[in-house]
């Protein structure tokens, strides 16, 4: 049995190099490291100055300029449930969930990284794990285990259509 | 009685003149004031009786008017009318009615008129309204009775009864006359009424009087009294001192004043006989010179008589001694006599007396054995003493050695102590260096202070350009970023585009950490700098407390040789005090040397008196012996002084004898003086008329003497 194990690795790691890769974006949020397909995110950038909001939830933080675009800022510890981000040294990364480009804010950006889709492990199932949903997967990459954030589903179809139909949301 | 009244009205005018003043003023205020008395009673009688007599005359006129009908019509009414008006008024004594021609109607009343006279008769004679009566003197009115006219209109024929008077006095016919006669007792009260009322008046003239008599008197009467003493001065003799005794200027006053002249021009005549009689006096007095002169040698004269008469008087007196000295003797003996008796007396007590000092001797003997027993007491304090002297000397000399003592330990001390004095200076002189180099320390310490910081400011400097390669290494961080995402979104034409970036990134990550680096070098050597300025710091205020305890410590030196001056000083008074001392102390064992050898002296004395008092007993013993020896010889004296009063007493006899042949010399001698005298006698009528004349001059000085006397009474001014 163990022996088959080890073949179907080395199998699989014969195999990795024909599968295709996939370029991340690590970003570290409290202790724990989380990762964005670089496809879903356009750049980074540092804190500039926050405009804030009234009668927003917590996790909103309010609306920044970016070379004169108005840009939702969502503090993505706060939405995970870790308490703020500190606005000196954290960064933003922006990132385009749909049509509409929105910040997160991160405690700080790792690296940008290479795997192989195969790498990929599905996030675990657990019970009552509907707030898992944003989850696509866990990779390792050398020390760090990065989970694979799913840009889409970072906010509910409800928050994303309220942050985005703001009057002050770009396009209007 | 009368004569005693007289007396005491008389006394008052035998005084003196102020007293006579009084007594007449006296008599005139009670003459006064009672004839004032007399007179308001008068007066108030009058009045009293005209106001009587009117109300009674104005009732006759009422009553008269009333009557008129009824002495026309109805004549017994009148008795009934005049019975009325004499119940009616006591005071009326008769009521009378007459008529016209005078004929009495009616009468009554309780007056009785003397026989000779009647009303009738009174009345005619009566010129004024008293009469007299048997009641005394009484008023008689008079009212007349006229017809009552009818009223001029004549209504009714009535009778009217206006008075007549006012009607129609003219036509009134006269019917007749009403006579009253009224006592005059209303007239007895208002006689007591005035009488208190008079003695009121007479008390308050007697006292305003007296008052003002009194003051008077005694106002007119002072000058009377200077007067009076100048007088009874100037009868004492004293003419002196009459001046502004009384300085008013009525005639009293001014006779004092002129007395005042007369008594100062009297002294100025009583001076000037004085001075004549000086001149007469004088005179007089060579007179009697002369007379003396003459009158000394009919005294030589006299002189020889009288010494043949001193002789024989001087015979008699010589007798007179004799008998004198016989009697003298005859008194001697009895007194001699007397005294042997006291000394009989005297004996006996000098017996009892020696018995007494027998017991006294017995007395002094005790008394002497415990004063050798109080001898003995002595010696032996005498003794310890001298044990006690010994001890003081050892004592001494002890003391004497201590002393010496001392002087060494001073000079030992004096020598510590000037060595303590150098040590100190030196002490002082390595404080002022040390303080000297800590200073210098402290200057080079500040300039370390300095350097050290510019170096921490330096490594600050560094630190601020280190955080704008640190900025400067993140931005590029990033780029790389946003780099490789673009690369990676660029797909298969990026990856040469990514490898840069991984390149830049990597460049960057390395700087990094080298930065890092130098930031942790630059903090530890600005760790480094603090704490060395720290350092510094705490090591330059522990060279401030250097400075300041060097400070200190010189201050310290100093005192130190202060005290090490003072205290040389005091160890140098030590030892000039010490040899002082022992000079003392060797006074003192020589004294106490002294004292030893007194201290023998003194017991061998206590042992000689000890001796002596033994033989002090012995004596009294002896004396005792010899005081009963004595008291058998004293009452054998006794024995013997009875045989020498017999003796004198056959003594007394034999002087009383001499004496009697004596007094028979003394009676010849007399007839001797007798003879004599008869000579002197014949010399003293020579005397005699020299005498007269003399006598005649001493009784002219005599006189001068006494003007001159009499004068010196008077108290002149000189």
């Amino acid at each position: 049995m163990a022996q088959f194990a080890t073949s179907l690795f080395h199998f699989k790691k014969e195999h990795a190099e024909e599968a295709p890769e996939r370029t991340f974006l690590g970003f570290a949020v409290g202790d724990q490291s989380y990762a964005l397909d670089v496809a879903a995110v356009r750049e980074i950038l540092r804190i500039p100055r926050i405009y804030s909001l009234p009668k927003v939830p917590v996790f909103v933080k309010g609306l920044v300029d970016l070379r004169g675009e108005i840009l939702p800022l969502m503090d993505l510890k706060e939405r995970l449930g870790l308490g703020g981000v500190d606005a000196k040294k954290g960064r933003i990364v922006v990132m385009l969930p749909g049509a509409k480009p929105l910040g997160l804010l991160v405690d700080a950006v790792l690296e940008v990284f290479r795997v192989r889709a195969d790498d990929i492990k599905p996030s675990p199932e657990m019970p009552a794990s509907e707030n898992l949903e944003f989850l696509e997967g866990i990779v390792k990459v050398g020390e760090n285990l990065y989970m694979l954030l799913k840009a889409r589903d970072l906010l509910t179809p409800q928050e994303l259509k309220a942050l985005v139909r703001q009057p002050w949301a770009p396009g209007r | 009685m009368n004569k005693g009244l007289a007396g005491l009205v008389a006394a008052p005018l035998r005084g003196s003149i102020k007293n006579q003043l009084m007594a007449m003023l006296g008599i005139l205020l009670l003459v006064g004031s009672s004839v004032l008395a007399v007179v308001f009673y008068l007066q108030a009688r009058s009045v009293a009786l005209s106001q009587m007599e009117n109300s009674y005359r104005s009732l006759g006129d009422t009553v008269a008017s009333l009557s008129a009908y009824d002495i026309q019509f109805n004549r017994s009414n009148l008795k009934n009318t005049a019975a009325a008006m004499l119940k009616a008024d006591p005071n009326l004594l008769w009521v009378e009615y007459a008529d016209a021609k005078g004929k009495v109607l009616e009468s009554g009343g309780t007056l009785k008129l003397p026989p000779t006279q009647n009303l009738t008769a009174l009345v005619q004679r009566a010129s004024e309204s008293l009469v007299a009566s048997s009641a005394g003197q009484a008023l008689l009115v008079r009212a007349p009775i006229v017809q009552a006219q009818a009223a001029p209109t004549g209504s009714t024929g009535e009778l009217g009864f206006e008075p007549s008077a006012q009607a129609a006095p003219a036509r009134a016919a006269s019917l007749g006359e009403l006579r009253l006669v009224v006592g005059l007792s209303p007239l007895a009260q208002l006689r007591r009424g005035y009488l208190g009322f008079g003695l009121l008046v007479v008390l308050l003239t007697l006292l305003v009087g007296a008052a003002v008599s009194v003051a008077m008197v005694r106002y007119l009467m002072a000058p009377l009294g200077v007067l009076t003493g100048y007088a009874s001065e100037v009868a004492g003799g004293k003419l002196t001192g009459f001046r502004g005794r009384m300085t008013r200027q009525d005639e009293l006053g001014r006779l004092v004043a002129s007395f005042e002249g007369m008594a100062g021009n009297l002294s100025q005549m009583i001076r000037k006989i004085r001075d004549a009689f000086r001149r007469v006096e004088e005179g007089t007095q060579s007179v009697s010179r002369h007379l003396n002169a003459t009158l000394a040698n009919t005294q030589n004269q006299e002189t020889s008589t009288h010494q043949v008469q001193g002789q024989v008087d001087s015979i008699q007196k010589a007798v007179q001694q004799v008998s004198r000295l016989m009697e003298d003797l005859s008194q001697l003996a009895e007194e001699v006599s007397s005294s042997v008796l006291e000394m009989i007396a005297s004996i006996d007590e000098i017996a009892a007396n020696t018995e007494g000092l027998n017991g006294a001797v017995n007395t002094v003997a005790s008394t002497l054995s415990q004063n050798v027993a109080g001898i003995r007491q002595i010696d032996s304090s005498a003794e310890t003493l001298n044990t006690f002297v010994e001890e003081t000397s050892a004592a001494m000399n002890e003391m004497e050695s201590s002393i010496r003592q001392i002087e060494e330990n001073a000079i030992a001390t004096r020598k510590a102590t000037e060595l303590v004095a150098s040590e100190a200076l030196a002490g002082n002189q390595s404080a002022q260096h040390s303080n000297e180099t800590i200073q210098k320390l402290q200057v080079s310490f500040e300039a370390t202070t300095g350097v050290m910081k510019l170096l921490g400011q330096r490594s600050e400097e560094v630190g601020n350009i280190l955080q704008v390669i640190d900025e400067v290494m993140e931005q590029t961080h990033l780029l790389a970023l946003n780099a490789a995402i673009i690369a990676a979104q660029a797909g298969e034409h990026g990856k040469a585009f990514a490898v840069v970036a991984q390149e830049i990134k990597e460049l960057a990550g390395k700087t990094s950490v080298s930065t890092r680096e130098i930031a942790g070098l630059i903090d530890a050597v600005q760790h480094d700098v603090r704490r060395a300025v720290e350092t510094v710091n705490s090591q330059r205020s522990l060279v401030d407390n250097s400075v300041a305890v060097t400070g200190e410590t010189r201050k310290t030196f100093d005192r130190i040789q202060g005290a090490v001056r003072t205290s040389l000083q005091m160890v140098q008074e030590i030892a000039r005090a010490t040899t002082e001392q022992a000079k003392g102390a060797m006074g003192i064992v020589r004294s106490t040397e002294k004292l030893r050898d007194l201290a023998q002296h003194l017991r061998r004395g206590t042992k000689e008196q000890s001796l002596g008092s033994q033989q002090i007993i012995e004596a009294m013993d002896r004396i005792r012996s010899l005081s009963e020896e004595m008291k058998r010889a004293t009452s054998e004296q006794s024995e013997g002084s009875a045989l020498i009063r017999q003796a004198m007493d056959r003594l007394t006899a034999a002087v009383a004898e001499v004496l009697a042949q004596n007094q028979a010399q003394g009676q010849a001698s007399k007839e001797v003086e007798r003879v004599m005298a008869d000579f002197a006698s014949a010399g003293r009528s020579n005397l005699a008329s020299i005498r007269e004349a003399t006598g005649q001059v001493d009784s002219l000085s005599q006189r001068a003497e006494e003007v001159a006397r009499v004068i010196s009474q008077f108290q002149i001014e000189e």
